[in-house]
């Protein structure tokens, strides 16, 4: 896989939908950011903005042309063409041999779509997503419809990331949070940035209860897991 | 025009005069002209380039049988005009209530509500539909989407639907609907609503005079 060599800049980007308006401004470097924010703050309007699928209504998103570039929406439906689990991932132009044998708890491919629940639907989705190469992926709420163990194993597959493309994860998600490079926070239609990992956490307004109990003891964890936080919590002071 | 049944009772006269004949169709589009907001009461682009090819494909196919397809397309689309002037005026539970207020709390609740169930299932997929067609450009196999894409599209939209309309029913059923529900419609009416509704109804008794 190729080392990505693009970074998206937001500059002044406003967008405005009825009563609710939006203010992006930020540069997004390689690795995995996280973007958090209560629901209706204005997360997935900002990934379509970003990808290109909503025009900024001032100011210039920069996402190079030449980038490989994809947004996974909150809802894994959305994306669904074949009739069969088999016809969807062929819709993604991948062999599903292979994806099958890369994933084994995909459901088998006679299997009809429309029989899935959301969280084998989301599953197959992502499946199919990631395995393809990127420059840029941007994921709209991945971690909504899974269970506990697909929200580790998506967070351990996003890690694996880190050197190759900019992902930009959107989520409200407290507890399964994968290691990422960079914080950033929407608030009212407004992005804002904490700043690197684990610099910007003690910046994060809105952070986790555990983050937040690790800082109310004035203790900085290395990322934003939990791990990293008991790690940080147990750690015995020099 | 806020009342809906001013509303239905002059789309139903006009789209009658419209059809009619031609002389009709001239004297519904004067009334367009005069009652309805012009510009906003028309469709989108993309609907209405939709119902202006198939209304010339139609009026093409009826000239080249030997009929006057010039004058299907003028009526036609006048009718549609009509048609696009009624839904933009459309307000949630104008349905049920005009329902309730013809037929009663049991056949006309049963009717008003099949009909706004309609009509919300028809706007989600609407939505649904524009959604569906972002998120099928990012599975970066291409730029545009082929027909078959769109035809994929709209019916798993409609299977979803299919299989959505059982958890409806079952959620109606325990919230105790059995047929039937007491509605006490309520109606307010615009400053032209009945000037609207009865220059409607001298257009559709002039359309039968002139013809």
């Amino acid at each position: 896989m190729e080392v990505c060599r693009v970074e998206i800049i937001l500059d002044g980007v406003t967008y405005s939908r009825g009563s609710f308006s939006l203010q992006a401004t930020g540069r997004f470097t390689r690795g995995l950011h996280l973007i958090s924010g209560p629901v209706g703050s204005g997360k997935s309007t900002l990934s379509q903005l970003i990808v290109g699928l909503l025009p900024p209504q001032q100011g210039t998103v920069c996402l190079p042309e030449n980038a490989r570039s994809t947004l996974s929406f909150q809802f894994p439906e959305h994306h669904i063409t074949g009739w069969t689990v088999g016809e969807e991932i062929e819709s993604w132009g991948h062999n599903k041999e292979a994806i099958c044998s890369e994933d084994e708890r995909i459901p088998p491919l006679q299997t009809a779509v429309s029989d899935l629940s959301r969280g084998e639907m989301k599953r197959l989705h992502l499946a199919c997503l990631l395995a393809k190469d990127w420059d840029v992926i941007i994921l709209d709420e991945p971690f909504a419809s899974l269970d506990c163990r697909e929200k580790t194993r998506l967070c351990r597959r996003l890690e694996s990331l880190q050197e190759t493309a900019i992902v930009l994860i959107f989520t409200h998600e407290q507890v399964h949070l994968p290691r990422v490079s960079y914080l950033w926070e929407m608030d009212g239609g407004i992005l804002s940035c904490c700043g690197p990992v684990p610099e910007g956490i003690s910046s994060w307004h809105n952070p986790p209860v555990h983050i937040r109990e690790a800082l109310s003891r004035q203790v900085l964890p290395k990322n934003i897991t939990v791990n990293d936080t008991l790690e940080a919590l147990c750690r015995i002071p020099d | 025009m806020q009342d809906p049944r001013l509303r239905l009772t002059s789309t139903l006269l006009l789209s009658a005069a419209a059809f009619a004949s031609l002389s009709g169709a001239a004297l519904v589009f004067a009334w367009w002209l005069v009652f309805s907001k012009r510009s906003e009461s028309l469709p989108g682009i993309k609907p209405g380039i939709v119902l202006v090819v198939t209304i010339l494909v139609v009026g093409l196919f009826t000239t080249l049988t030997g009929g006057d397809g010039l004058s299907y397309i003028l009526r036609m689309g006048v009718v549609v005009l009509i048609a696009s002037w009624a839904l933009s005026e459309y307000r949630d539970g104008d349905g049920i209530d005009t329902a309730v207020w013809a037929l009663g709390t049991k056949n006309g609740f049963d009717l008003g509500l099949t009909g706004e169930l309609a009509i919300l299932s028809m706007r989600r997929m609407y939505i649904e539909y524009a959604t569906a067609r972002k998120a099928i450009l990012m599975k970066g196999t291409g730029t545009t989407i082929t027909f078959q894409q769109h035809i994929r599209i709209l019916s798993m939209l409609l299977v979803r639907e299919f299989y959505a309309s059982p958890l409806q029913a079952a959620v109606l059923a325990r919230r105790g609907y059995s047929g039937g529900a007491m509605v006490c419609p309520g109606f307010c009416k615009g400053p032209t609503d009945r000037i609207a509704t009865i220059t409607a109804l001298f257009v559709f008794l002039g359309m039968l005079a002139i013809s």
